[in-house]
């Protein structure tokens, strides 16, 4: 089996270009709620670069720094707007019944999005370096502790906080969303529900 | 290629100028907020402000460092041997997951870091080494009584003096750690103890927060209000919105029959997982993937096309 030319098949059969970067879009795309999903895009663009510029220069870069206090607010107020607008996506998708016509994967992968921004931004409270995250540190420990996962993630260790705050959970973000919007791209805009066919 | 969409009219649109426009909309609207309203920042609590400013609170949690019978002494797994703080029938991760980062409170938060200051202190290891060569009865013996008599400690000048009594050599390495503690460097000797953490660098913080959590990190939250009881995880302890997406969880905690439990964080953690799961798999679980039909917002998302597309049809 040629591996280069099985991948090259499944690319040619699965992504039209025409179709993922279509220049029209469906009459029915006309209401601002599809203004939600591309906000939150561009609000997770805004919180990664912002990390982008704090992590190149240092933890604590901000302690001393006004610009670095600027990126570090730009963080902080990237981050509300991101779960603002993703919390508003998630209820009209769901209200939209945003899963139909082969959809499902999209639908649970946006709820991995979720699941995995959660946690990246639990860890990023834990990282500020004041005593609302020392103190969140301590008390979420316990429950870390109950459930067995201290084993895997000490939340007392900032160096694990790191690496998993910078790298490893931001990959995994970018990774599902990309593939969150190729799909939306490639099964296309969710119809309106119709009433003759519910379902 | 789902061909549901082929039905529909088109109109022209640019995927990417939209998005662009809305970066930059974006962009501009969060870095106002930032110029206006900063981010939250409260210094973090040291174990000198501790000492300092509670020395008597200090050498308590000290003292239960000591004896094993402070907190963190008598945690359990993570840390230490001893049962679970919670399980829920056979269903024990702690016991499971064992001793993962192990702690042993009486030499890494008392006597190691007293060993450290030998340098600067020479006579201290005379005094670990008399308490060291006792017999256990008699170390028990002068802690229980030092222990006692900080109940009626009086504060000097910042030091505790307690009344005169037989405490052996534990009075004095107990005002020395309080020295120790005072100075500001008994958190890098308490990470110094931590497997992974070397001589020069740290990255795990673990012992330094250990030994504040109990009386001092406590103290500061209620001050704050900051306790799990009053939603301490999702607000901050000043006028910013806190992590409120973590809501649904910390609610959790409020409620029976989650706030009475003993196993609490379980129960909790295993809603939010199987409340997760059901949305997972919210498309497959009928009644559930027909609410959308029941409570109708689709008329109002779709608004237009409904009047404008199929009256025409």
């Amino acid at each position: 089996m040629n591996i280069t030319k099985a991948i090259r098949d499944k690319i040619k059969k699965e992504v039209d270009i025409d179709e993922i970067l279509p220049d029209k879009l469906p009459v029915y795309v006309s209401s601002f709620v599809y203004m939600f999903g591309i906000i939150t895009l561009a609000s997770l663009i805004v919180v990664i670069l912002s990390g982008f510029i704090m992590v190149s220069k240092g933890v604590l870069w901000y302690q001393t720094s006004s610009l670095g206090f600027f990126f570090r607010s730009m963080h902080f107020w990237g981050v509300q707007v991101f779960f603002f607008f993703l919390t508003l996506h998630f209820l009209t998708i769901f209200f939209m019944a945003g899963w139909r016509g082969g959809r499902a994967i999209t639908w649970i992968i946006g709820i991995f999005i979720a699941m995995f921004a959660i946690i990246e931004t639990f860890m990023g409270i834990l990282l500020q370096g004041g005593s609302f995250a020392q103190w969140n540190q301590v008390q979420a420990k316990d429950a870390f502790n109950a459930v067995g996962i201290t084993s895997f993630l000490n939340l007392l260790n900032n160096g694990q906080l790191e690496g998993l705050h910078f790298v490893v959970f931001p990959s995994i973000l970018v990774l599902l969303v990309g593939i969150h919007i190729f799909l939306v791209r490639q099964k296309g805009l969710v119809p309106p529900i119709e009433d003759n066919k519910n379902g | 290629m789902d061909s549901i969409q082929i039905h529909y009219k088109t109109k022209e649109s640019d995927l990417f100028k939209d998005l662009i426009y809305t970066l930059i909309a974006v962009i501009i609207f969060i870095a106002i907020l930032s110029l206006i309203f900063k981010s939250p920042y409260e210094p973090p609590m040291s174990i000198a402000q501790f000492a300092k400013a509670n020395p008597k609170e200090f050498e308590q949690t000290a003292m239960g460092d000591l004896m094993q019978t402070g907190e963190i002494a008598t945690y359990g797994p993570p840390y230490n041997r001893g049962a679970s703080q919670q399980s829920l029938g056979f269903i024990n991760p702690e016991q499971w997951m064992g001793q993962a980062t192990p702690v042993n409170t009486k030499q890494e938060f008392v006597i190691n870091p007293l060993k450290m200051t030998e340098s600067i202190n020479p006579s201290i290891i005379y005094y670990i080494q008399w308490f060291q060569k006792s017999s256990l009865q008699t170390q028990k013996m002068w802690e229980t009584n030092y222990n006692n008599a900080l109940q009626k400690a009086k504060i000097v000048n910042g030091d505790v003096v307690v009344p005169n009594g037989n405490y052996g050599p534990v009075s004095y390495m107990i005002s020395s750690l309080l020295a120790l503690g005072k100075s500001g460097f008994m958190a890098r000797a308490l990470d110094a103890n931590v497997p992974g953490n070397n001589s020069t660098y740290t990255y795990n913080f673990q012992n330094r927060l250990l030994f504040l959590q109990g009386t001092a990190l406590t103290n500061l939250a209620t001050k704050e209000n900051m306790l799990g009881s009053q939603m301490g995880i999702i607000k901050y302890n000043a006028a910013y919105p806190g992590p409120w997406w973590l809501t649904y969880y910390n609610y959790l905690y409020l409620f029976p029959p989650f706030a009475a439990s003993p196993a609490a964080d379980l129960l909790v953690f295993g809603t939010v997982f199987l409340t997760f799961l059901l949305l997972i798999l919210l498309p497959y679980i009928p009644i559930l993937n027909r609410i959308p039909y029941y409570i109708p917002v689709y008329k109002l998302i779709w608004r237009n096309y409904y009047k404008n597309e199929k009256s025409k049809a």
